[in-house]
Parts: structure tokens; sequence; C-alpha cells
């Protein structure tokens, strides 16, 4: 569970948890006081992005409650998978709010300065107030990991979800007809993505039934050896499953240089123009195109 | 032709549709040939289908092996279809480089007997 192995990692014992109970029951009193110099604080510490997240005084209200409520449950030490979900939703906010990690470990780190130094409770003897702090700080430092944590995963699932929702932008199969697809190649071809497109167009082949597949390449920006081979396997495997694959949009410049660079095509169906390659696709298909 | 390395041939109008399911093995191929060639022998069918998407992997071996008995099917006379193979198959045998250029293949079933009418 993640909560034990986040305790067994900053190695807070039950102990630990009695003394930040025990230390919370004598600073809470201080909760507001808190709450406005921490603040004061970040409105110092985090200069313009602290207009930025709280553009308004509703917004900064809103905050400034969910914090305070935050810290109380902070001062009852529970550290179970309750507690850890809702602190993993903070990481979730903080990453959709797009704040820095290093805004909120400063926020942590001075919030664990006024608690124990600043509001620090009267008449604890001295080796006492050391044990309360030490236990305190543990349970900061182990909340502010488990909140970064959170973050850092959020964030890598924001980049893979734009990663692929790209992917999906730069394969945009249109279905022509029955059994006829097409797909417009814009860009550069480097084996990461003809690998993707390879594997869409031969599900899109699957899916939809399709028996002629058109390529069109007359937006891809570079056609070299290496583009010339990732076109060849991409009608090879499209042949095996029964569908033919014609590359249009061969200009000039692209023939000639397949032609100086002793590519072998083998039985790759080209065409210089889109309505060539419509015109073989319909046949392939068994349509008549209307004169 | 099943995991247990039985062969159905299932006669449809002038050809024959074999369903070919499961992990490609050197007794299923022998199987399959052997069972094909009787039955071209015995009957004289000169069109073949092969029905691949019961198969989800395939390496180049497993490939050119399947090409012997084609090959062999084709020696008697039958024009052989490949029918229905899964996307994951024809990209991996293509990243594989495997030899394809021998295989004449239909995207469906009903395809391949279209193609298969005037053999």
């Amino acid at each position: 569970m993640k909560h034990t192995e986040f305790r067994q990692l900053f190695n807070v014992t039950d102990a630990d948890q009695e003394q930040v109970r025990a230390y919370g029951k004598r600073v809470s009193p201080y909760i507001d006081a808190f709450v406005e110099r921490l603040y004061a604080f970040m409105r110092g510490a985090l200069g313009e992005h602290f207009a930025v997240h709280f553009p308004d005084t509703r917004t900064l209200d809103r905050a400034q409650a969910s914090f305070r409520s935050a810290w109380l449950e902070f001062w009852q030490a529970r550290w179970d998978a309750e507690y850890v979900a809702s602190r993993e939703h903070v990481g979730d906010v903080h990453a959709q709010l797009q704040i820095e990690p290093r805004h909120y470990l400063a926020t942590m780190a001075h919030a664990s300065k006024l608690w124990t130094e600043d509001f620090a409770p009267e008449g604890l003897a001295d080796t006492e107030r050391r044990a309360a702090v030490a236990s305190v700080q543990r349970m900061i430092a182990m909340e502010g990991a488990l909140v970064v944590d959170t973050y850092n995963r959020r964030t890598q699932e924001i980049i893979s979800q734009q990663s692929r929702a790209l992917v999906d932008m730069s394969t945009p199969i249109a279905g022509l007809s029955d059994g006829v697809l097409m797909l417009p190649i814009v860009g550069i071809l480097d084996s990461r993505r003809a690998q993707d497109i390879m594997r869409r167009m031969l599900e899109k082949v699957g899916e939809k039934q399709a028996v002629a597949f058109i390529l069109d390449i007359s937006g891809v920006a570079v056609v070299d050896t290496a583009v010339a081979n990732h076109l060849i396997r991409m009608t090879k495997a499209a042949r095996l499953m029964g569908c033919e694959a014609i590359v249009s949009g061969v200009s000039a410049q692209v023939a000639e240089t397949i032609v100086e660079l002793g590519i072998d095509v083998g039985e790759m169906k080209t065409t210089g123009n889109l309505k060539d390659a419509l015109r073989v696709a319909f046949r392939l298909a068994g349509i008549e195109p209307k004169p | 032709m099943n995991g247990d390395g039985r062969v159905v041939l299932q006669r449809v109008g002038n050809a024959v549709l074999i369903p070919v399911h499961g992990p490609i093995t050197d007794e299923l191929l022998q199987a399959l040939r052997r069972e094909l060639l009787a039955h071209l022998q015995r009957v004289g069918t000169r069109g073949v289908v092969f029905d691949m998407s019961g198969v989800e992997v395939m390496d180049a071996d497993d490939f050119a092996r399947l090409r012997q008995v084609v090959v062999s099917a084709s020696l008697m006379g039958a024009t052989v279809l490949l029918a229905e193979v899964q996307p994951g198959v024809a990209a991996g045998l293509v990243l594989l480089d495997a030899d394809i250029s021998w295989a004449r293949t239909a995207r469906t079933v009903e395809r391949a007997m279209e193609a298969l009418k005037g053999v």
C-alpha cells in the first residue's frame, strides 16, 4: 500500500504520529494567524505567479479555506489510505493549475518554519520540543513528497495524452467509399511516425475491410531512402492483408530522387496525382467512377 | 486447421476454405499439406482460401514454411489465397523483412471467393 510505503520511506512511526497529534493540539489554535502569515509569504515569494494562481478574492478565499482545513487535518496525523488519497488530489489540483513544484515546496518549507519556530508552543522542555519538531518535519516532508510525486505522475499523464493526440492528429485516415481509405501524410516521416502510421493504417484496414488504401505523400517534406523504405513496408503490409496501397502525389522531384538513390520500389503502386490514385482505388474496390 | 492437428476443409462452391487457427507448428503445417494435397488430388479443386483470421502470431520462419504448403498446392494447379491476415501479423512480418512476394491475398474470405471465380 502506498501509505505504508511512504511511512517506511520517511521512517515515520506511530510514536511520530502521536508526537504530531500532541503538538498539533497546542499549535492549531493559531491556525488563522498561520494562514495569514503563510499567504503573506506566498505573495512575496511567488511574485507575479501569485496573481496568476489567485486572480480574485473569491479564488483566494476558497484556496485559503481549503488550505486551513488541510492543515487542521494534517495535525490529526492520520496517515491512512483516505488521507493519502486526499493529498493525491492536492497533487492533481496543483498539476492542473500548473503550480510549480518549487513554489509548492517553498511554501511547505515556510509552513514548517512557521509551525516549529514562530508558532512554537510555550512551556515545552527543550528535548521534548526537539523530538516533536523532528516528527513534525518528517511528516511535512512525507506529505510534500507525496504531493510532488502525484504532481509528477499527473504531468506525465498529461504529456502522454497529448502525444497520443498528436499521433492521432497526424494520421487522419478518411474513408472515401466502401473499401477505400485514404491518408494524407504531411511533414516528416521518421521511423517512429512511420510505425505509428502503419499500425493505425493496418488496424483501419482490418476494421473497415478496405481493399484499397491511398497514401498521399504530396505533403511529405523530404523523400529519401529511409522514407521510401517506410512506404514500401506499409504497402507490403497492406498487401498481406489483402489491401492494395497506392502511393499518390509523387512529384517530379521525388521521382527523380528515388531513381537517383537507386531505390527499388518493387511492386509498389504509385501515381503522380490523387485523381489517378482514386481511379485505381475505385477500380480495385469494384466501384465504377461516374463519368 | 486446429490446435489438435485436425484440418477442416470446407467446400464452398468450386473452392475450398481452410480456417487456420492458433500457433503455426510443424505438425499443423504437415497435416495441412497432407490433407490439402489429398483433397486436391481427389476432388481437383482449383481454388483454395486460407482463412488466417485465427492466427495472431507468425514469424518469418512460420511464413516461409506456409509458403511451401502454398507452392506445393500450386504445383497441383491450385490457386491459393490468404484471407483475413491480422494487422499485427502483417506489421510483424514486414518489420521482420519476411519475403512476402509469393503471397496472394484478399481482405475477406468473401473477396477471396470472388477472386477465385475465374480460376
